[in-house]
């Protein structure tokens, strides 16, 4: 955007605006008459809304003119029977305003003049959802949307407290998104929003598509693998953390709320480990790090056991596997590898593929592998055995950035074990961990509670102790 | 740039290993069972017979497999096993794998000839060799022994070991003796026994056991089942079984108890510089089949008689294994470790003549039965 000097004649500022805006066609334009009072509405025709604007602006004012009465134009917004109703006092923000479909009127005196903007925005939008990629068994079924003044709202709906801020930034050098950096007053520490709001300042983007991408850009390992921010549609996710004294990320445009700082152990929880009673809760927590274990650690060491180390496997599997195993013409590591990529393959083309041909993937998928790969002798039984176990066990990890990162590492082990049996598969873990305990999100171990050690704080970790009466909770 | 290729050059050190040491294991010869022969010619002393898994004839649910025989034996002469199992490639392409080996046995020729401590160094020494592998010795050929079709497990060697895993169910069953506790014994410089396998009716079948002396590490002598059953009562190695006995010596009259329970303890004691040595067995019986018809197990006292007959026969069960080991002058039923233990002024100063010793070693012998019961039922 060019910051031209804008010139403090009315008549030029509309021709200005609408330079500014090439001549659009929706930049729609009407002057009213008073006496010794000229006033200019311009707004832009598809996001605003034409009977708010009929019915609060031009009939008041209209009503006025032909009543004869002289007025100034600081008495303009006493005319508009409508709340917000801003006086702009700098001129480079009005094709913001009119952006964010509000209406402008440039009230013109001889060669004073004042500028109004009034929110008339119309706007489709989608109604609050259960988000698609988290869906909860019991709780709040509610979920983010694309506005964020929705979004302010759904928050403010299950967060009643005068201590919830919100504070706006706006970044973007071609195009201007808002962000609001969102947190709860005494409970977030003044350290952790200084770093967030220096963060944000800092970010250098011509534009801002969505969430992620701001994620991306409020990282400082660029080269990690593991999220340094949760991304949750849930507003109850959101207003947890807040309470716990994190701070929330907003953008306008994308359902997507970010949180930071961000751990291991919160990424490995859902919001129903809260709702249901503690020991079946701990119990699914407990399983789903199993699982994350499991998704991670399990082609890999398969690989090392068949391929290296055949005397930690039972005799009578042994035997069996060595069977099963006869005329597969390709060596296990290959084995694996065809077997890991046709998932992903599959798995992409699930995501990728309009839903009511999304079944068909799965069904050719399950008989290429379950069925006509093993009959036809290319892979193994107990290999596609494993393959689908991890799959599904990655399936179960609760959030899908984690689920993503720990693919990837997937690979990595499936490698190291592939050229050096458990050995390599233990210095890779090595590696993983090393990294783990490393990274910091926003200044907060990345392990925590587990590195730097905390067993107070293991109460929220891999099991979900019971609520004590009286007592405040973690969540 | 410089960092760049130094980061390259290391990885390669790692890439170009490629998958140093895997080994698939569709392509080893896993081997369950050796067996060892004495061949007796000049060149080549030793035979053995290597058990190999036959993997595409396991049955299994998969469709396509043939019901043929899921092992294959290889046996070889040669001079020292580790020359013969390397033979072993010029007649099989997979490299015969150890780690899952079952059970070795020796044929009784073979330790007859070369002393034990010597047969196994090999699998001692080598890393595949686990040290839970079983020993048999057998008076057969190994070989032979190890070509009967097993009845319900997949391989012989296996079955083998599997057998002496029923040693809580019989007296006659010693427990699996394992490459560990052979090389420990050997250490110590103790004799012990090998369990004995044998061919019955063209089964598989576990016998007496053979004795390896400490002098000499080959084989001396042989017990029969029953005493096997002496043996364990006095090493505390019984964990079930039956007690027979034979009432008013009668075949008709017989009781037989279940052994739910025994100890023994083994206890050297100094009087007048004189070593005695008391054996204390305690064990709880149950009645388990009765031909008496006269008794009544409702009226008190009934198990009096019982216990006394039982304690009587376990007692001429335990004199005759420490008779016959007295004789032999091989003390393979553990004195000498517990004598060691609780007397060790005296161990010290006499170990160097134990054999002696032993041979005169008085044993006072104390067999406590307690009847707990006479089953779910009694029907008189």
């Amino acid at each position: 955007m060019n910051r031209r000097r804008f010139v403090r004649t009315s008549s030029l500022l509309e021709e200005q605006i609408k330079l500014e805006f090439h001549n659009s066609e929706d930049l729609k334009h009407k002057t009213i008459k008073l006496d010794g009072l000229t006033l200019t509405l311009l707004y832009l025709d598809d996001i605003s809304d034409r009977m708010v604007i009929q019915k609060t602006i031009l009939s008041p004012l209209l009503t006025i003119a032909n009543e004869d009465t002289v007025i100034s134009p600081s008495d303009i917004p006493d005319l508009i029977p409508l709340a917000a109703v801003n006086n702009i006092e700098d001129h480079s923000t009005i094709s913001r305003h009119l952006m964010e479909g509000c209406t402008v009127l440039i009230a013109r005196e001889s060669n004073d003049h004042h500028v109004y903007s009034i929110k008339t925005t119309y706007s489709v939008k989608r109604s609050p959802d259960e988000p698609v990629n988290e869906p909860t068994i019991s709780g709040p079924r509610d979920g983010f949307i694309e506005c964020i003044q929705d979004n302010k709202a759904l928050l403010r709906a299950h967060l009643k407290s005068s201590d919830l801020l919100f504070e706006q930034h706006l970044i973007g050098k071609d195009v201007v998104t808002s962000i609001s950096i969102t947190y709860l007053h005494g409970k977030a520490s003044e350290t952790l929003i200084n770093e967030v709001r220096e963060r944000v300042n800092q970010i250098e983007a011509d534009y801002i598509t969505d969430a992620g991408v701001l994620e991306q850009l409020l990282e400082r390992n660029p080269l990690s693998v593991f999220p340094e921010l949760t991304s949750t549609q849930h507003p109850t996710k959101v207003a947890n953390a807040l309470l716990e004294g994190r701070v929330a990320l907003m953008t306008d445009g994308s359902p997507t709320v970010l949180i930071a700082p961000t751990t291991l152990n919160m990424l490995l929880q859902t919001p129903d480990d809260y709702y249901f009673k503690w020991i079946p809760a701990s119990l699914i927590r407990l399983l789903s790090y199993f699982t994350a274990l499991i998704s991670v650690l399990l082609p890999g060491a398969y690989i090392s056991l068949i391929s290296f180390h055949h005397g930690l496997i039972p005799t009578s599997l042994a035997v069996s596997l060595s069977k099963t195993r006869e005329g597969v013409p390709f060596p296990s590591v290959i084995e694996a590898f065809i077997m890991e990529l046709t998932i992903e393959i599959l798995r992409e083309a699930g995501v990728r593929l309009p839903k009511p041909i999304g079944s068909t993937v799965s069904i050719v998928g399950a008989i290429v592998i379950g069925e006509t790969a093993v009959s036809s002798g290319i892979v193994s039984p107990m290999m596609v055995m494993v393959i689908s176990f991890t799959a599904i066990c990655s399936f179960a990890i609760p959030n899908y950035q984690l689920s993503l990162a720990l693919r990837t590492i997937r690979f990595f082990i499936l490698f190291s074990a592939a050229l050096l049996g458990v050995y390599g598969m233990l210095i890779a873990i090595f590696i993983v961990t090393t990294h783990l305990i490393k990274l910091r999100s926003f200044s907060t171990p990345y392990m925590e509670p587990f590195a730097p050690i905390h067993i107070k704080r293991w109460k929220d970790s891999f099991i979900r102790l019971y609520y004590r009466v009286g007592k405040r909770t973690g969540i | 740039m410089k960092k760049g290729l130094l980061v390259f050059l290391s990885l390669q050190l790692l890439f170009l290993t490629s998958c140093w040491d895997s080994n698939e294991i569709e392509d080893l010869g896993m081997i369950m069972g050796i067996g060892l022969d004495y061949n007796g010619e000049e060149k080549d002393v030793f035979s053995m017979t290597n058990q190999y898994v036959v993997p595409n004839n396991i049955e299994g649910t998969q469709t396509g497999s043939s019901g043929g025989i899921p092992y294959q034996n290889i046996t070889l002469n040669g001079s020292n096993f580790f020359q013969i199992i390397r033979e072993n490639s010029l007649e099989t392409d997979r490299p015969p794998n150890y780690t899952h080996l079952k059970s070795v046995v020796f044929t009784e020729r073979l330790l007859q000839q070369e002393p034990l401590k010597q047969l196994i160094s090999f699998f001692l020494r080598d890393h595949e060799f686990r040290r839970t592998v079983a020993i048999f010795i057998t008076k057969e050929s190994a070989a032979e022994i190890l070509a009967i079709e097993p009845t319900k497990e997949m391989f012989p060697a296996v079955q083998m070991k599997e057998l002496t895993q029923n040693h809580n169910r019989s007296l006659y069953v010693q427990d699996t003796l394992k490459f560990g506790e052979v090389s420990k014994k050997i250490t110590e410089g103790a004799s012990f026994v090998i369990p004995e396998i044998g061919i019955n009716n063209g089964r598989i079948r576990l016998l007496g056991a053979g004795i390896i002396s400490n002098k000499t590490e080959k084989i001396v002598g042989w017990l029969t089942p029953e005493e096997i059953a002496g043996l364990k009562w006095v090493t505390d190695e019984v964990s079930g079984g039956l007690v027979a006995i034979k009432e008013k010596n009668s075949e008709e009259d017989q009781a037989v108890l279940e052994i739910m329970k025994a100890s023994t303890t083994i206890e050297p004691e100094m009087k007048d510089g004189q070593l005695t040595v008391h054996l204390k067995v305690k064990s709880a019986l149950r009645l388990a089949e009765d031909w008496e018809i006269k008794r009544d197990v409702f009226s008190e006292g009934w198990e009096e008689d019982l216990k006394k007959q039982g304690e009587k026969v376990v007692k001429e069960e335990i004199e005759h294994v420490i008779t016959i080991a007295q004789e032999q002058q091989l003390d393979y039923l553990e004195f000498s470790t517990w004598t060691s233990i609780k007397q060790p002024a005296y161990w010290k100063k006499h170990h160097k003549e134990w054999e002696r010793i032993f041979s005169q070693l008085p044993v006072t012998i104390d067999v406590d039965f307690t009847l707990t019961g006479y089953g779910t039922q009694d029907i008189n």
